[in-house]
């Protein structure tokens, strides 16, 4: 699956919260997306998962205008991993991760045997078969984004688009999720706050500042001291992880911090 | 889970025979049956007296079957709402359909503008709910979108002022019969129900529900999160506006019928949930028997307790369901945020 991103403008009012962003993520690709907060990174995965219509600019999934496809065409492409969503209503962990079957399900049918197996799988995927009775509510942060995860995962797609999948979980978890993401070898866009996370896992990096792509390219390409300097205003250090061989960034504040 | 489903449909007949026994004139369930199966089948006579036969069926069961139709309706469509705005303290009077019933239906009360005849308070009062709906349908799009939290503010905010208008139109009731009539039609009843008012209730229950049940998948998907729902597939922009006519057409018709019986379209949702949880598709059926169901019994209690007087059912709703509630919320202490945070 390939996604390309062409000159998307999106505006509120009259502020333009993004400016004729263009990328692309190859077959297979993990694609990260970096910036400060408020920078556009969460606008701009908006548009490619619908929640938000750019005011111009293209998007298409395998060459196909997503403006073109019906809401639900689209979420058989794109799978979405959202920070944890909140709601006053109780759901079953499988419920929840069941609910990744509806795009695939008409309004008469029902659930067939090779929805309970995908389901079944999902969650084994994310190790969370024994928590299939579970109300949602009861569940720790890091289980409840698994279980989110779980359901794309039973969304099937070949696109997955994550926001910000490792807040709120500690560094065991912040692993995990992105190992198991990265183990499924499906094109990825992520938005991350973590660039040490970012360094480990992208194949390439998007870096996003006042809603324009400022730089990308490797990991070793982008996440370079100066770039670090002009969009977050802090000084870092960058040397090769002496594990992993990737960029490792050290940080620093200009008081002596 | 079918079989939850069935063991209601059986507590349903049989707390729709036991109410039509109940009265100041006590008739055995087993004629109550025989003289229903005997104008169902259209055959004459048999040996239960005349007078049973009218109090049967013309007088106990079109209102015991009204009473369950306006409960099961209340029930789905306070799940429907609560979905709609994804809030679980919405009812179905949420959008001010109700106050914009009230103000209809006090208007043919008080200055008899009995132009329809006898259906003139029904029909007044549902335009009034179809004028509520058109305005806070109209006021609460934000670029073509509804959002709940506008939806609920502009639904209340339309409460307050139709409110005030009932209250100033009572206010300058010549007579306090009239005042006394107000007040009764607004805490609801089923009282003086007739066939004739049983089979467009009756028609939008069933329809309604159907298209709810249908969107089964689509109401999990809206109530788990805004933008989940839309990465799952569902048109939200769309989806959320049907939602909201299929709900406040089943509204309208209840008030229109019943006035606004309170309680049992906020808690009887969440009563089930606490059985089945929240997947709409068991959801629904469950809330629809259950809210026949309760309604049923408090109706009865309605007419039973200051007999020859009548309670109006809105007053016991909640008087009786209200503590039930909170029993059952204590028993499942893990639901409504018990659980950990």
């Amino acid at each position: 699956m390939r996604l390309d991103v062409e000159q998307v403008t999106w505006e509120v009012e009259t502020k333009r919260i993004l400016n004729e962003v263009t990328l692309n993520a190859n077959d297979d690709e993990f694609v990260g997306l970096i910036g400060p907060n408020g920078s556009g990174k969460s606008s701009l995965l908006r548009c490619i998962y619908r929640s938000l219509r750019p005011n111009a600019g293209l998007i298409s999934i395998d060459g196909g205008d997503i403006a073109q496809m019906t809401i639900r065409d689209s979420a058989r492409k794109t799978a979405v991993v959202l920070q944890e969503t909140p709601s006053e209503f109780d759901f079953q962990v499988e419920e929840i991760v069941f609910m990744g079957r509806t795009p695939h399900k008409g309004l008469l049918d029902r659930e067939t045997d090779e929805d309970r197996r995908i389901v079944a799988e999902s969650l084994e995927r994310v190790g969370m078969t024994e928590f299939a009775d579970r109300n949602f509510w009861t569940l720790s942060g890091g289980e409840k984004q698994r279980v989110i995860v779980a359901r794309a995962l039973a969304q099937q797609t070949r696109f997955l688009v994550l926001d910000e999948p490792t807040n709120h979980l500690d560094i065991k978890f912040q692993i995990g999720i992105l190992d198991l993401v990265k183990g499924l070898r499906v094109t990825t866009l992520a938005a991350l706050h973590d660039l040490n996370l970012a360094a480990s896992y992208c194949d390439r990096i998007y870096a996003i500042s006042d809603g324009e792509i400022v730089a990308s390219g490797a990991p070793e390409e982008v996440l370079r001291p100066e770039l670090i300097r002009s969009i977050y205003g802090i000084g870092a250090i960058v040397q090769p992880h002496p594990k992993t061989g990737r960029p490792h960034l050290l940080f620093y504040s200009d008081n002596g911090h | 889970m079918s079989a939850t489903v069935s063991l209601l449909v059986i507590a349903l007949l049989a707390s729709m025979t036991a109410a039509v026994t109940i009265g100041p004139v006590a008739i055995n369930p087993v004629v109550v049956w025989k003289i229903i199966g005997a104008h169902v089948l259209a055959i004459d006579g048999g040996d239960w007296s005349n007078a049973h036969d009218n109090i049967v069926w013309l007088i106990r069961l079109p209102r015991v079957l009204l009473a369950g139709v306006i409960g099961a309706s209340l029930s789905v469509v306070g799940a429907a709402m609560q979905a709609t705005v994804r809030n679980p303290v919405a009812d179905p009077y949420i959008l001010g359909l109700s106050s914009g019933a009230s103000v209809g239906a006090v208007l043919v009360i008080l200055f008899g503008l009995n132009v329809f005849g006898l259906y003139s308070l029904s029909i007044a009062a549902f335009l009034g709910a179809l004028g509520a709906f058109a305005i806070v349908f109209l006021l609460a799009q934000h670029r073509g979108r509804l959002t709940p939290v506008r939806l609920i503010l502009v639904g209340v905010a339309a409460s307050y002022v139709f409110s005030s208008v009932t209250s100033f139109l009572i206010f300058r009731a010549q007579e306090s019969r009239q005042v006394q009539a107000v007040l009764f039609w607004l805490a609801g009843s089923v009282a003086g129900a007739e066939w004739g008012f049983l089979t467009i209730p009756a028609a939008v229950l069933a329809m309604g529900t159907g298209f709810l049940m249908l969107q089964a998948r689509a109401m999990n998907g809206l109530i788990a999160g805004e933008e989940t729902a839309v990465t799952l597939g569902i048109n939200m922009s769309r989806f959320r506006k049907q939602l909201m006519a299929v709900a406040s057409l089943l509204t309208g018709v209840i008030v229109a019928v019943a006035g606004s019986i309170g309680f049992v379209g906020l808690l009887m949702p969440h009563a089930v949930r606490l059985f089945v949880g929240s997947d709409h598709r068991r959801l629904l059926p469950v809330a629809m028997l259950a809210g026949a169901i309760f309604l049923i019994w408090v109706d009865v209690v309605a007419r039973v307790v200051v007999q020859p007087q009548e309670l109006p059912i809105g007053v016991i709703t909640a008087i009786v369901g209200g503590p039930v509630f909170l029993l059952l919320m204590r028993k499942h202490s893990q639901a409504f945020g018990g659980g950990r945070a």
